[in-house]
C-alpha cells in the first residue's frame, strides 16, 4: 500500500508567504479533504505536490522516498486542477480516443458510471459544466496512480448527480486509491472524506478524522461547519 | 505514441478557425502578388523578346517568385505567431498541460510534439505555392530548380525562426495576448533595424543590422547559397527553442542559471559563425559573382584595404556595394572597408582609394571594369580569360495564353473548401468508440 507525507512545504510568490509550513500525512485508502476559504493555499499546495511547482522549501515523499520532480511524482500522482478546460473544438468521442490510446486502457466502468456516452458526439465547448466536470474526472480518475489529487471536484453538480460522482469516488477508493480533495462546501465534504485537514492563510489549523475533531474542538454533533469555526477561533 | 502526440498537435493547428482564416490571407496574398508580377513581368517582356541584351535582364526567380512569396513574408511575420503560439499558450490558459504531461509523454516529447506540428504548418505554408510553379510552367515559363529550392529553404528557415519566438513568447507569457505582442514586437524589430540602416543613424546599428533575420533572408532571395545565413537562422532558432523549453519544463528549477548557461554556450557559436564565410552565387545568370576568370584573378591577391571618401548613404556607394563590394566580399574575406571623415572627405570626396601590398591608387569610378584595372596595376598580375561562362540569355515571357481563372479556382475555390471539409469533419461513428 502506497503512503504519502508532505513534509515542511514553503512557499512564496515574490516576498508574499502563500504556504507555511505544512506537513501532513495521508492515511492509506483515505479520502483527505483539504477544506479552507478561498485563497487559503489549497489549489497551490496541490500543484506543489503534484510537482508543476517546486517549493521553496520541503518534501513530498512517498513510499519513504523522496521525490524531487514531477516526473518522479507523476507515476503515483494523478491530478486534476479546478480551472481546467478541456480541448473546446474537439468532439468528446474524438478527446477520449486520444486519452485513452495514450493512457494505454479505456475504462469503460467508469465511462458508464459517469454516463459519458450520451454526449460522445458533442463538441466539448457545447458541454454543460456538469458534463464538462464529468469528463474532467473521467481524465483523473482513469488511472493506475495510487493518489488522486482533485481540486474542487463537485463543482457545477447538482445534489443528485454529486451523489452518483461520491460513490463513484467511494468505489475507487475501495479498490484501493488514495484520495486528496479540495471541496468549498463543508457538507459536501463530510459526506465524502474520512479524514479532514483545515488550511487557512497557508498554515495547517486543525487536522484528523471526524471523531479526533469532535473530541479536540468539544463538538458533539457531527457538524463539520461547528468544527472549524471554533478551530479558527482559537 | 509519439505519432499520436503529433498527430493531436497538428490537429490542433489545422482544426483552429484562425487556420483558415490565416490561409485565406495568404491565398489572396499569393494570388494578388504572383498575378501582378506574371503580369508586369510579361508586359516587360514585349520589348526584351527581340533584344537579347536587353532579354539578358529576365529572371524568372527575381522577376515573379520573389514578389510572390514576398506575400509569405509579411503573413509569416505578422500572421503565423498568432496561430503558432496558441500550440503551447492555449495548453498554458486551459491547464490541460497539466494534463497532457501527466499522460505517459515526457515533457520533451510533448515539446518535440508541437515542434513538428509548427514544422508542417510551416512546410504546408510553403506547400500553397506549389500551384503558382505549375502554372508559370503552363504558361512557357523557365523554372530555375536550383533557385526556387533556394528560396523554399530561406523561406522554411525563416518559418523556423518565426515558430522559434512564437514558442519563446508563449512560455514567456501568461496570455496568448500579452504573448503575440511580443512576438511581433520581436519579428518588427529586424525590419526597424534595416530601416535604421538604410537611414545610417548609428553606426552601432548599422553594425546590428548586418545580422537581422531580413538581411539573411535576402541572400536566399538573391540566389546566394550562405553557409552563414543557413546557420545563423537555425543556431537562433535553436537558442530561442532551447530557452523556450527550459520555461516550458516543470522538472527545471533554476532556469535562470538554466537560461545563463545556454547564453554563454551559444555566444562562440554565433561568434564562430559570424567569422565563417561560405558563399556560392547559385543564380542562373551569375549576377551575384564576378567572371571565372576575375574570381581566379582576386583570389591571387593579398589583402586589399579600401578607403571610401564617400558618405554611406550615398547613391553612389549603394551601388558600389551592391555591384562591386558584395561580390568581392563572396571571393575575398580579407577586404578591409573604411570611410573617411571630416576635412580629407571634403577633400577628395567620390574617391575611392584602393591599397594592396603598401602600393596605393584611386579612381573615382565604381564600374567593376574600371576597379579591376586599378586592381591589376596595384598587384601587377593579369587577369587571363579563360574559360569564362556564357552569357546569361535571359528568359523574357510574353503571355498569351489566358489563365486568371485557373489561379481564382485554385486559391479561393478548391484549397478554402479542401480547408473547410478538414475542419468541419466529425469523428466517425463505431461501436467501440472511444
Amino acid at each position: 500500500m502506497s503512503y504519502l507525507e508532505i513534509r515542511e512545504i514553503e512557499k512564496s510568490y515574490i516576498k508574499t508567504p502563500v504556504l507555511k509550513n505544512i506537513s501532513f500525512s495521508i492515511p492509506e485508502k483515505s479520502i483527505t479533504g483539504i477544506i479552507g476559504p478561498n485563497g487559503a493555499g489549497k489549489s497551490t499546495l496541490f500543484r506543489v505536490i503534484a510537482g508543476f511547482e517546486f517549493p521553496d522549501k520541503g518534501e513530498v515523499i512517498i513510499n519513504q522516498k523522496v521525490l524531487k520532480n514531477f516526473n518522479e511524482r507523476k507515476r503515483y500522482i494523478s491530478f486534476m486542477p479546478e480551472e481546467l478546460k478541456l480541448y473546446p473544438e474537439y468532439y468528446v468521442v474524438e478527446f477520449l480516443r486520444f486519452f485513452n490510446r495514450a493512457n494505454g486502457f479505456t475504462d469503460n466502468e467508469l465511462l458508464e458510471a459517469l454516463s459519458l456516452k450520451s454526449v460522445f458526439h458533442k463538441k466539448i465547448k457545447h458541454l454543460s459544466k456538469g458534463w464538462h466536470q464529468r469528463l474532467k474526472l473521467y481524465t483523473a480518475l482513469s488511472t493506475k496512480k495510487p493518489f488522486i489529487i482533485l481540486d474542487e471536484p463537485f463543482d457545477g453538480f447538482d445534489p443528485l448527480q454529486m451523489k452518483g460522482i461520491i460513490e463513484i469516488i467511494k468505489k475507487r477508493n475501495e479498490l484501493g486509491f488514495s484520495f486528496i480533495l479540495s471541496i468549498h462546501q463543508l457538507a459536501d465534504a463530510q459526506k465524502i472524506c474520512n479524514y479532514y485537514i483545515l488550511i487557512d492563510n497557508g498554515s495547517i489549523v486543525t487536522m484528523g478524522n471526524l471523531a479526533e475533531l469532535k473530541e479536540r474542538y468539544n463538538c458533539e454533533q457531527d457538524d463539520l461547519e461547528t468544527i472549524f469555526l471554533r478551530a479558527l477561533e482559537k | 505514441m509519439k505519432g499520436l502526440l503529433v498527430l493531436k498537435e497538428t490537429k490542433d493547428i489545422f482544426k483552429n478557425k484562425s487556420l483558415l482564416i490565416y490561409f485565406i490571407i495568404l491565398f489572396a496574398v499569393i494570388v494578388y502578388s504572383f498575378y501582378s508580377a506574371v503580369d508586369l513581368y510579361s508586359k516587360a517582356s514585349i520589348a526584351a523578346i527581340n533584344n537579347p541584351l536587353y532579354a539578358a535582364g529576365f529572371e524568372p526567380v527575381p522577376g515573379v517568385f520573389v514578389p510572390t512569396f514576398g506575400g509569405l513574408f509579411i503573413v509569416f511575420s505578422l500572421i503565423a505567431p498568432f496561430i503558432l503560439i496558441r500550440l503551447i499558450g492555449d495548453e498554458k490558459t486551459n491547464n490541460t498541460i497539466y494534463l497532457l504531461s501527466q499522460l505517459p509523454f515526457s515533457l520533451k516529447e510533448i515539446f518535440v510534439s508541437k515542434l513538428s506540428a509548427g514544422l508542417i504548418f510551416i512546410f504546408t505554408s510553403l506547400a500553397a505555392f506549389l500551384p503558382t510553379y505549375a502554372i508559370w510552367s503552363y504558361l512557357g515559363g523557365h523554372i530555375p530548380w536550383k533557385e526556387i529550392v533556394l528560396l523554399n529553404s530561406g523561406y522554411f528557415l525563416y518559418g523556423l525562426f518565426i515558430l522559434s519566438v512564437s514558442f519563446l513568447a508563449s512560455v514567456l507569457f501568461r496570455t496568448n495576448a500579452q504573448a503575440s505582442i511580443f512576438a511581433l514586437s520581436l519579428i518588427i524589430l529586424s525590419w526597424f533595424l534595416d530601416f535604421g540602416k538604410e537611414m545610417h543613424i548609428f553606426s552601432f546599428l548599422n553594425k546590428i543590422s548586418e545580422w537581422t533575420v531580413t538581411k539573411q533572408l535576402k541572400e536566399f532571395e538573391e540566389g546566394i547559397f550562405s553557409f552563414q545565413a543557413i546557420m545563423y537562422f537555425f543556431l537562433l532558432s535553436v537558442f530561442f527553442f532551447i530557452i523556450a523549453f527550459l520555461f516550458f519544463d516543470f522538472n527545471i528549477r533554476k532556469k535562470a542559471i538554466s537560461v545563463f548557461i545556454t547564453v554563454l554556450l551559444f555566444i562562440p557559436l554565433f561568434i564562430l559563425n559570424a567569422n565563417f564565410q561560405y558563399k556560392k552565387d547559385i543564380s542562373e545568370s551569375g549576377k551575384n559573382s564576378f567572371s571565372p576568370s576575375q574570381i581566379e584573378f582576386l583570389k591571387k591577391l593579398p589583402a586589399i584595404k579600401i578607403k571610401v571618401f564617400l558618405e554611406p548613404t550615398d547613391s553612389r556607394f549603394r551601388d558600389y556595394a551592391n555591384d562591386f563590394l558584395k561580390k568581392l566580399k563572396m571571393v575575398k574575406t580579407d577586404v578591409k572597408l573604411e570611410f573617411a571623415e571630416g576635412k580629407e572627405l571634403k577633400d577628395n570626396y567620390g574617391l575611392f582609394r584602393y591599397k594592396i601590398n603598401g602600393h596605393t591608387d584611386q579612381t573615382y569610378s565604381n564600374s567593376s571594369h574600371e576597379i579591376f584595372m586599378v586592381l591589376q596595376n596595384l598587384s601587377g598580375i593579369k587577369i587571363e580569360k579563360t574559360n569564362d561562362r556564357k552569357q546569361f540569355k535571359g528568359y523574357p515571357l510574353f503571355v498569351k495564353k489566358r489563365w486568371s481563372l485557373i489561379i481564382i479556382v485554385i486559391y479561393f475555390f478548391v484549397f478554402p473548401v479542401i480547408i473547410l471539409l478538414y475542419q468541419i469533419k466529425k469523428p466517425r461513428r463505431g461501436k467501440d468508440e472511444a
